[in-house]
């Protein structure tokens, strides 16, 4: 036999026959093209025997079922289509009136508009919180003004699903908890009126675990997080499998697991490159800066936190950059330059406070406190404590922490605070978080100038 | 920025086709769902898919547990129905055990994709391939009712497999 294939002729004789030709066989062994060939024939010739084969091929051919599908496409298409300039009006209106009554004019009621509202709160969620909320609230009205028959199957209840738990982050962002769990609830009834409700419902886990995370209620959010990607995994929904890992790796990182954390970060960060998803990656990066510096990598800590401050920059994500900044600021702590944590902590506090972070503001505060200390301005230090504790008074769940804040401010007031005071509040409130009702004991009463040591 | 949101009206009709036989076939026979009921069911799962934002990077997978959740919850919501308005019906059967084994549904994933191959093949080649194979008529036969020579018959066996054979390699694997 020569090195030139077998003809299809002949490798179909042989598949017919299922007999062999030693000669070609020998050909076959060595030749990936002529074995393909052969294996697709006697493939053809066992499916062509199958009646199923052939009704497969009926329903292809007579494209059975496929016109009402093809219907909706173009209709979901078309509703996106007349939305972009619809929602450019909405939002116009919504700028002179951010409590405009949008319901009241039949042209916004649109799945189309519920849509395009949903990708602009969710655009802007690092970037403007208080913006992003409104858009997704504004979601919320538009998707429940919405006939229950507007969509075949019930796939109106998918849309206000989805606007809920939108919302529902969107609160949780700007410590709006009561409220991010009240919009999971309606999320949670939403989905359930869904045919397959089990998308749906990995997210209102994922936004529940969001609010947990957020009020340091870890053990809660875990299973909640763990659940959420286990139902993304076994749907191929790699978009969402990642950020419900973002999610787990948050919870870990909370609750001081740095090395599980490490390890689902940077299994993110692939998925993030992967999936071209620059704000994951920004948000990757960011976490693993932080494991970095509390393991004492201080070096490799400031490498991906300046990395990730220059994406979030670049992304326009004001939140995502002040939160970036305020670990910077914890970074020049760990390294003894308080000038520049100094600096730093206070723009990020600037920043926190201006997309609606008040309880990141106030945390933040409390790490100023000690790089003011360190400076020899305590003084500085009463006031910040004070308005700390005003922000965590009004928290109301969060007692230990005011009685931190208040325990330093009488510190500073009365001329006593050390840094081991500031240090004894910062183990305090990592170490109560998981339990945020943990109550603060204040350290061991000192016996008197310069025994602190 | 979020994904977007539609799908072309021609993909859609394409992922139905590709997806909607094996689909109505696990809720038929790993649920226990009416075959009348069963494309409805597909339908819905359709449906849902296109007003849910894209993301989804293997949609077979996503279908397939779509389906799967709808037909559990096709029973809980009949034997909801039953409790209120009590019949006959045997209620919910017992879902057949085991997951939905991948070398099954590489298996079907095959065939699905022979019958798209087949149905893009011309009337004549079809017909020929269906009689021989199928409906086991020798080439004499065949060419009595299809008013033409058995060697034109053998002739066509040719040429329509080799014809099937590119339109395979179109069509590629399965996603």
């Amino acid at each position: 036999m020569t090195d030139a294939h077998v003809s299809d002729e002949r490798l179909m004789v042989l598949a017919d026959e299922s007999r062999s030709d030693a000669e070609i066989d020998a050909h076959v062994a060595s030749c990936a093209a002529c074995a393909g060939s052969l294996d697709f024939y006697r493939l053809l010739n066992a499916e062509m025997k199958d009646a199923e084969s052939w009704r497969i091929e009926e329903e292809v051919r007579t494209r059975r079922g496929a016109r009402p599908i093809a219907d909706f496409a173009a209709r979901i298409e078309s509703e996106d289509a007349a939305a972009v300039a619809l929602v450019d009006e909405l939002r116009e209106r919504l700028a002179r009136d951010p409590n405009a009554d949008i319901a009241d004019d039949p042209r916004f009621l649109t799945g189309g508009v519920v849509r395009a509202l949903e990708a602009l709160g969710l655009e802007q969620s690092y970037i403007d919180p208080f913006l992003a909320e409104m858009f997704a609230r504004v979601g919320c009205i538009v998707a429940e003004a919405l006939p229950d028959d507007y969509y075949p199957a019930n796939a109106v209840f998918e849309l206000r699903g989805r606007a809920w738990v939108l919302h529902s982050s969107a609160c949780s962002n700007i410590d709006r908890y009561d409220e991010a769990l009240e919009d999971a609830d309606r999320g949670e009834r939403a989905y359930e009126q869904l045919p397959d409700p089990g998308s749906g419902l990995a997210s209102v886990k994922l936004a529940r675990a969001l609010v947990y995370l957020r009020l340091e209620r870890f053990s809660e959010g875990f299973p909640l997080a763990k659940s959420a990607a286990d139902e993304y995994e076994r749907r191929g929904e790699r978009y969402k499998y990642a950020g419900a890992l973002d999610m787990t790796a948050a919870l870990h990182h909370m609750t001081g697991e740095r090395a599980a954390a490490l390890e689902i970060n940077l299994a993110v960060l692939e998925a993030a490159d992967e999936l071209h998803d620059a704000e994951l990656r920004a948000r990757t990066l960011h976490n693993i800066g932080q494991l970095h510096r509390k393991v004492g990598n201080l070096e490799e800590s400031g490498k991906y936190l300046l990395d990730a401050l220059h994406m979030y920059e670049g992304l326009g994500q004001k939140a995502g950059a002040a939160y970036c900044r305020w670990s910077i600021g914890v970074l020049a702590l760990s390294r003894a330059d308080f000038i520049e944590a100094e600096k730093v902590l206070r723009s990020a506090i600037d920043a926190m406070r201006e997309v609606g972070a008040e309880r990141f503001a106030a945390g933040a505060k409390l790490d100023l406190a000690e790089a003011l200390l360190m400076l020899g301005r305590p003084q500085e230090i009463e006031t910040l404590c004070r308005e700390a504790e005003a922000v965590y008074a009004k928290a109301g769940s969060l007692s230990g922490h005011l009685a931190a804040a208040r325990f330093l401010r009488n510190a500073a007031a009365n001329q006593m605070l050390r840094r081991d005071d500031v240090e004894h509040v910062r183990t305090y409130l990592e170490s109560s978080r998981g339990n945020p009702d943990r109550p603060f004991a204040p350290p061991p009463r000192r016996r008197g100038p310069g025994s602190e040591h | 920025m979020a994904p977007s949101a539609h799908v072309e009206r021609s993909t859609a009709e394409d992922l139905y086709l590709e997806h909607a036989f094996l689909l109505r076939r696990i809720a038929v026979r790993k649920f226990a769902i009416p075959d009348d009921e069963a494309e409805a069911l597909v339908h819905d799962v359709f449906v849902e898919y296109l007003v849910r934002p894209r993301g989804v990077h293997n949609v077979r997978n996503y279908l397939i547990a779509a389906v799967c959740n709808a037909s559990r919850n096709y029973w809980r919501a009949k034997q909801t129905r039953e409790r209120h308005f009590p019949s006959h019906s045997d209620g919910m059967p017992a879902e057949i055990p085991g997951r939905v084994e991948a070398d099954v549904l590489e298996g079907l994933s095959l065939r699905m994709t022979i019958g798209a191959t087949l149905a893009r093949l011309g009337t004549r080649c079809r017909e020929v391939l269906r009689r021989y194979y199928l409906e086991e008529e020798n080439a004499a036969s065949i060419a009595a009712a299809l008013d033409t020579t058995p060697s034109n018959v053998n002739y066509l066996m040719h040429i329509c497999r080799k014809k099937a054979r590119a339109i395979y390699d179109t069509i590629g694997r399965p996603r």
